[in-house]
């Protein structure tokens, strides 16, 4: 058994395990220091319109001819072939694959762009349905192209130190977001494959870091208890966790809810065991479930005086899509803040 | 100047701001972004600085550009204050400890106000006076919420197997 009589001490070795590298810290100087510049040379010009304006115009006479240049260059980019869609990726391309062998089955001499990290893995990108005069600057995921229809699908095989393909991965903007498809190893399960579709409102962090990160999804046995039915009557958290639950990952599920389709409603009914209200973001916490694991709601504004500790609160939960099949789905909502209780409050 | 004065600072600070905001939002990547846009507001504000305690000052604007992220960028996940988050680093999951992570763990999964009052006294080890400043809480409020933080810990740790002397 462990314990925590020395509780404070073993918080004060968090620090230890869980520190900045040097490497990423110097890196995040170095572009503090750019950024200070930049903002220094900001202000100046403020200062100083007439000078700027100079050297605008200076810089203008400088920059047509490159200008020139790079429309140039703009027009010689590798694309993907469009013949070469999403479906094909998933079908046709396999994790092992060295770059020549990829290039080939892609029909391409060259990818779009050769992405190295710092840690010294290339990435291979290609770009497919770019629009025209739209350059990408991203060096990974254009997720802001891809929302606004300027990149029609990215594609990214990063390569391991054999030069064998270590992952695959494809976003493509369909009318309902975006499907995104990864195929990676993973210790949990050898192989597996997430499509997941992101509209405008629900942009997700996992695009901004698919390069170092794995995600997490459920095991194959927990996929196949999917069991679709429509829930019409209220669960405790205790139920609804107990439903969402993992055991052989030892996680709770929540981004597939298997016994939900899109478009259902998750009723909850809980009692309310405290109420905090966090003045500086303006929500309130509500804290429900079983008293051994509670769990904190929060909602927009003050609820403080409306209601008690002890009251029994029934809520529903829209059930939204998550991949592009509909199959994967999870709750959620469409507001860019904290949603208000009205909204999902149940007489 | 200004400058020179916040790469001192980087370099005395930058490992508690990034550890705070790691610790808070239970991100690599986004903890670094914190990390550098504290700096930078920080430079960009450094006419509000006050001499006495640069350290409360920094963290008083992460935790701010923490909130800020936690109330924005988060539409799916708002309901479940407690949900953990979904990615994780490979060298996460292979060079830590099973009692760190756990630790670790279970700390992100209490609901914010205790993480907070955690962190910054237990692990940053600042004063009440100073974490009641960062949380721009009362005193009364940081000791008290703090003995609630360090039982629902406990008991978060009694579910993962740990044990204790005396309750």
């Amino acid at each position: 058994m462990k314990h925590y009589d020395e509780l404070d001490e073993q918080l004060k070795e968090l620090d230890e395990h869980y520190k900045l590298n040097e490497t990423d810290q110097e890196q995040i100087l170095v572009q503090l220091n750019e950024k200070m510049d930049l903002n220094n040379s900001e202000k100046k010009s403020h200062w100083k319109p007439l000078v700027a304006t100079g050297f605008a115009i200076i810089l203008l006479i400088v920059m047509i001819p490159l200008f020139i240049q790079n429309s140039t260059n703009e027009a010689s980019v590798t694309v993907l072939p469009e013949s070469f869609d999403y479906q094909s990726v998933k079908w046709e391309l396999e994790l092992g694959m060295t770059p020549s062998e990829i290039l080939e089955i892609i029909g391409l001499s060259e990818p779009s762009e050769i992405i190295e990290s710092d840690q010294g893995f290339v990435t291979y990108r290609f770009d497919q349905g770019i629009a025209d005069g739209y350059v990408i600057e991203e060096d990974y995921v254009d997720i802001d192209g891809l929302i606004n229809e300027k990149v029609g699908m990215q594609v990214f095989i990063r390569f391991d130190e054999n030069d064998e393909a270590k992952y695959i991965s494809a976003l493509d903007k369909i009318d309902a977001g975006i499907n995104h498809y990864h195929l990676s190893e993973n210790p949990g399960a050898p192989e597996f494959i997430t499509e997941q579709t992101i509209s405008d409102q629900h942009e997700h962090i996992q695009f901004f870091h698919i390069e170092d990160y794995v995600f997490e999804v459920p095991s194959l046995s927990f996929l196949q208890q999917y069991d679709p039915h429509f829930k019409e009557q209220f669960v405790s958290m205790e139920q609804f966790n107990a439903e969402q639950y993992d055991e052989i990952y030892d996680f709770l599920a929540w981004s597939v809810l298997k016994h939900y389709r899109a478009g259902d409603q998750i009723l909850i009914e809980e009692t309310i065991h405290s109420l905090e209200y966090e003045s500086n973001g303006d929500f309130t916490y509500i804290e429900v479930g079983p008293i051994e694991d509670t769990q904190f709601w929060a909602f927009n504004g003050d609820l403080t005086d409306r209601f008690t500790v002890g009251e029994t609160l029934r809520v529903k939960l829209d059930v939204i899509p998550f991949s592009a099949d509909g199959l994967y789905v999870k709750f959620g909502s469409s507001v860019d803040d904290f949603p208000n209780i009205d909204d999902h409050l149940v007489d | 100047m200004d400058k020179q004065r916040v790469n001192q600072w980087y370099d005395e600070y930058s490992q508690d701001i990034y550890q705070y905001a790691l610790y808070l939002l239970r991100h690599e990547e986004l903890a670094k972004d914190i990390l550098q846009d504290t700096f930078l507001k920080a430079y960009k504000n450094i006419h509000q600085y006050k001499e006495e305690n640069t350290k409360g000052w920094l963290f008083t604007i992460a935790r701010n550009l923490c909130l800020d992220h936690i109330r924005k960028k988060h539409p799916i996940n708002y309901m479940m204050d407690t949900v953990p988050h979904s990615s994780r680093t490979p060298e996460q999951s292979l060079h830590t400890s099973e009692t760190v992570k756990e630790l670790y763990a279970a700390l992100g999964n209490l609901k914010r106000s205790y993480r907070e009052v955690i962190i910054l006294r237990k692990i940053k080890e600042f004063s009440v006076t100073e974490t009641a400043m960062i949380l721009n809480w009362n005193e009364a409020k940081v000791r008290t919420t703090l003995s609630r933080a360090i039982q629902a810990l406990k008991k978060r740790l009694e579910m993962e197997g740990y044990e204790h002397e005396t309750l």
